[in-house]
């Protein structure tokens, strides 16, 4: 969080991709940092024994809301 | 406790990664100097367990610091998986009187009579019994391989410190066969090697996978990962490591207790 | 002397700050993907990477120096000076 939010402070949008079980630390960081709004996408949790194909798709199926969260307007 | 505090909120000690890590991540507090005494820490009988006012209420304090005022609660920010009954308090004096060794604050460049705290991220105990062994080498041996699962069965070597806690009977063994810290530090880790064959099954190190598989891999990644107190009671050959705290890239941190007032015994 | 009592508790009201403003595609952007040093992240950035290429952006690799602390200011500094937008992976 860390990482995205000095980023977002340069200019720079930027989104972070986590397992889903860790979004309430992620939420609560962000929240720590004073950017709430801070974006990060959550792909299912575990990743660690996915084969390569498994792992593609994870990236697959996230895609669309790693774009959304790049280019969609901010509130 | 001002001391611990500012040891662990030193950026080298990378206290946040051990906050929110899922691994165990307990900060072990380590009590050196006369402030032991004058404020009644432990380092005898129990010196790992409850019992004495003054070694919980600093753990707790520190963990309180980290949970409260860092907010690293179980559940938000602290993710630990399985945590350990050190995140509630974790700290402990040595006894430098009845070590045959300079004390670890000495070891790290103060002087005998200062008052130190050092913070060292660790993971639960674990016991060690040897009741039996007649040499300095063979209770050496049991001690260091006694480590050998610690952190994770093959994922050797580590890089971070193991915090071995030698009980006085078998400090005393050493004493008695003229062993320095050194010495038995560089025995236990010349004793753990296991062939880079025997360690890959599960989760290994790249080091194991890229290895021949005749490779002599140690446990250590050398020597000074071993850090070694004494403190326990006088009776019973019960020693213990501390697994350690791995991939926060942190350094063991040391600061001077600062006092306003004489420390009387 | 009486004691003073302080909160333990950080109660600070944080003022919640803006994010930089999107652009409406990232076709023709430089996107700096960075690698937190996890296992199976670099994995998972090459299929993103080709991703965003096959979506017209530009892409660079980047990685921090360990999963555990935050990127130094000096990585920072140089991914805002080459990227147009970052992508860090893999938290788990």
């Amino acid at each position: 969080m860390c990482d995205l939010v000095h980023l977002e402070h340069r200019g720079i949008p930027a989104v972070g991709v986590a397992t889903a079980p860790f979004a309430d630390e992620a939420i609560e960081q962000a929240r720590l940092l004073g950017m709430p709004g801070s974006r990060v996408v959550y792909i299912p949790h575990p990743v660690q024994l996915l084969s390569a194909g498994e792992l593609d798709r994870r990236a697959d199926d996230i895609f669309p809301a790693v774009l959304a969260a790049l280019t969609q307007p901010t509130p | 406790m001002v001391a611990a505090a500012r040891a662990a909120l030193d950026p080298a000690f990378n206290l946040h990664g051990q906050a929110v890590t899922t691994q165990p991540a307990g900060q072990l507090v380590v009590v050196n100097g006369p402030v032991r005494e004058a404020i009644g820490l432990n380092s005898g009988m129990g010196a790992l367990g409850p019992g004495f006012r003054a070694n919980l209420t600093i753990g707790r304090a520190l963990r309180l610091l980290v949970t409260l005022t860092g907010g690293a609660m179980p559940g938000t920010l602290d993710r630990s998986t399985l945590g350990w009954m050190g995140k509630v308090g974790f700290c402990i004096a040595e006894d430098e009187e009845v070590s045959p060794w300079e004390p670890l604050h000495v070891e790290r460049g103060f002087a005998a009579g200062q008052s130190v705290v050092t913070v060292i991220g660790s993971d639960a105990p674990l016991s060690i019994s040897d009741h039996r062994s007649r040499t300095p080498e063979d209770l050496a041996y049991v001690l260091a391989w006694a480590a050998a699962s610690t952190w994770s069965t093959n994922w050797w070597p580590l890089a971070e410190p193991s915090v071995f806690v030698i009980c006085p009977e078998h400090a005393e063994m050493f004493r008695g066969a003229g062993w320095t810290k050194q010495r038995l530090r560089e025995f236990m880790f010349e004793a753990v090697h296991k062939p880079a064959r025997e360690l890959r099954r599960g989760e290994t190190t790249p080091f194991v996978h890229a290895a021949g598989p005749g490779t002599q891999v140690p446990k250590w990644a050398s020597p000074e990962a071993i850090v070694l107190l004494v403190a326990g009671g006088e009776a019973g050959r019960y020693s213990a490591v501390l697994g350690p705290c791995t991939g926060m890239g942190f350094q063991i941190v040391s600061r001077e207790v600062e006092s306003r007032w004489p420390l009387s015994t | 002397m009486a004691a003073e009592y302080v909160s333990p508790f950080d109660d600070r009201v944080r003022a919640a700050e803006p994010l930089a403003p999107r652009p409406a595609s990232v076709a023709g952007r430089r996107v700096v993907l960075l690698n937190i040093r996890k296992n199976r992240g670099a994995e998972f950035l090459d299929r993103m990477e080709a991703l965003l290429r096959a979506e017209g952006a530009q892409t660079a690799r980047a990685a921090k120096e360990i999963f555990s602390k935050p990127a130094a200011l000096g990585l920072i500094d140089e991914i805002a000076g080459q990227a147009d937008l970052v992508v860090e992976a893999l938290a788990d």
